[in-house]
């Protein structure tokens, strides 16, 4: 907890299973064959530890990064340490 | 005399400087090789021999008249997701079989007004994603061995290209269509920073991760091509305002006291022996030309992989929302992933947007003092299309072949891909991670590497001139 927030999310409610992938698709309008859940669920159990973890990266709340973050971040560029002469210009 | 189907762009511009060949007989050599290999390769989805001829013989007046313009004169292809003025652009799909665009995308216009002759469209994965068993065009096959993919999902750029079909391609890669296939081809393929080339007219997967760019046989006329598409346009929204450096200048530059990071113990669990010879060799190769080797870390970039995914699957079903109800006619790779794509909690994609600052910052971290960082472009030589031809094959293949590529499209760092040398006689291949808005020190070194090798310049021998 942080300046009463808490940053660090409580993940661990359990990994859905192929009935829940089929719920969840449905009640977005999606209804697909039934060996497709299975082979999404696949295909997300293979990431859910590393979901796990990217869930409990603290992310700050009093200085926050927004989505474009990362886009506005590499607009402002850096360049590498050999890419500038001995006159600081760029090469 | 050696066929100028085979020769770089940068060749072929200086011959024509030179007078000791023309427009219409490179557009006809590469005409003559789409005749001789396409039938195997099925990479050219629409053959604009007709048209380019014509626009070959303007090209020759431009260069009789002293005119001549930085490609004039160059045949290239465009990867069938950009959009082409009056010339079908089917996505790869049964669904815009017949789709003509009314407009040129931003880059294809760029490269025509630079004097490139457009020669053909090309395959590519159905919407980018579809994987190689294309259902409604056939899969493109390897010119190395035609029983093996191209890899994709710029499938028809990377067998072209490597096969003489065509002079220079555009690809895209939203997380690692240029660099698979340029990998598996054993051609040259840039990811340019995120923003660099504008993706007007291009069809999208996730605007996020998506990049266009150049897919060429040397790293010089990557850097040659890269400054025709790059530079702002208004039509893509995240469109980079930065001014486009003179990328042909780096090449050739000495790369003395370079400093190349090489990732521990993040790649060599990713990759098969044969690419990590590769790679050793490469930085053999570099370290023999002046550059330092450190080691570096990159302690969560498991976490980037995840993230790009949590990006991806809402963004790929956002766009392709409309084409959910008939999923089960599209192609097996891209069914899969669309159906695996309604479960990415809304809160999780938006962590995974904002954690990229945080991917970006580590990243940068472990890149001080270091200019590039080393790794495999693709962690296998191309497989067979047998072996990855149903959806569960095709996923497991794509989460597979994504993995030294993916991050990079999620931090949105520049990455070229070069050939690195053979295994059993498929190429191998070499990635260059640079930092934000600095291809040109990925061309000083790519160009410094195949000027001392000769990878780059091996072609398939099946479609070697006699």
């Amino acid at each position: 907890v942080t300046n009463g927030i808490t940053t660090e999310i409580s993940t661990d409610v359990g990994a859905p299973t192929a009935d829940d992938l089929r719920r969840r698709a449905a009640d977005q309008g999606f209804v697909f064959e039934l060996s497709r859940y299975a082979a999404a669920l696949q295909a997300h159990t293979a990431l859910r530890e590393s979901l796990l973890r990217l869930r409990a990266v603290p992310l700050s709340f009093l200085e926050p990064i927004e989505p474009d973050s990362a886009l506005i971040w590499l607009e402002s560029g850096r360049v590498s340490p050999s890419s500038r002469t001995e006159s600081g210009e760029l090469r | 005399m050696t066929d100028l189907a085979d020769i770089t762009a940068t060749e072929l511009l200086a011959r024509f400087a030179a007078g000791t060949a023309t427009p219409v007989e490179a557009v006809q050599a590469c005409l003559d090789r789409i005749d001789a290999a396409d039938g195997d390769l099925n990479a050219v989805l629409c053959n604009l021999g007709e048209q380019a001829l014509l626009d070959a013989e303007i090209s020759a007046t431009k260069w009789a008249a002293g005119t001549a313009r930085p490609l004039e004169g160059v045949p290239f292809g465009l990867k069938d997701i950009i959009a082409t003025e009056g010339v079908k652009t089917t996505g790869g799909s049964a669904l815009f079989r017949d789709h003509v665009p009314g407009t040129d995308a931003a880059l294809a216009s760029r490269l025509k007004a630079a004097g490139g002759i457009l020669l053909a469209k090309l395959h590519t994965f159905e919407f980018a994603c579809g994987g190689a068993q294309n259902l409604t065009f056939g899969p493109c096959s390897n010119p190395w061995d035609i029983s093996r993919t191209t890899g994709g999902s710029s499938s028809g750029s990377g067998a072209a290209v490597a096969a003489g079909e065509v002079t220079l391609a555009i690809g895209t890669d939203t997380g690692g269509s240029i660099r698979i296939p340029a990998a598996y081809c054993g051609i040259t393929g840039i990811k340019a920073t995120y923003g660099r080339v504008p993706r007007h007219g291009v069809m999208g997967l996730s605007w996020t991760l998506d990049h266009a760019g150049p897919m060429t046989r040397s790293v010089a006329d990557a850097a040659l091509m890269l400054g025709v598409i790059a530079g702002h346009d208004s039509r893509d929204a995240y469109s980079s305002r930065r001014p486009v450096p003179d990328y042909a200048s780096s090449i050739g530059a000495p790369i003395e006291g370079m400093v190349i990071g090489r990732p521990v113990g993040w790649y060599t669990g990713l990759a098969d022996d044969a690419t990590l010879t590769g790679v050793e060799a490469a930085v053999a190769q570099f370290a023999e030309l002046g550059a330092r080797i450190v080691d570096v870390e990159l302690p969560d970039v498991d976490l980037w992989e995840v993230a790009a995914w949590s990006v991806m699957y809402p963004e790929a079903l956002s766009y392709h929302q409309a084409h959910v109800y008939d999923v089960e006619n599209r192609d097996p790779m891209g069914a899969g992933m669309l159906a695996a794509s309604p479960y990415v909690h809304a809160v999780d994609y938006l962590r995974a947007q904002r954690y990229r600052r945080i991917a970006q910052g580590q990243l940068a971290h472990a890149m001080q003092g270091v200019d590039v960082l080393i790794a495999p472009g693709a962690g296998s030589v191309a497989p067979t299309l047998d072996a990855i031809s149903s959806t569960e094959d095709s996923a497991q293949w794509l989460a597979d072949a994504v993995r030294t590529s993916i991050p990079f499209n999620y931090t949105g760092s520049p990455a070229l891909c070069m050939p690195s040398g053979f295994a059993d006689g498929l190429p191998t291949s070499v990635q260059l991670v640079g930092h934000p808005h600095d291809e040109s020190t990925l061309f000083t070194l790519g160009s410094a590497f195949q000027l001392a090798t000769d990878h780059h310049r091996a072609r398939p021998e099946l479609f070697i001139a006699a």
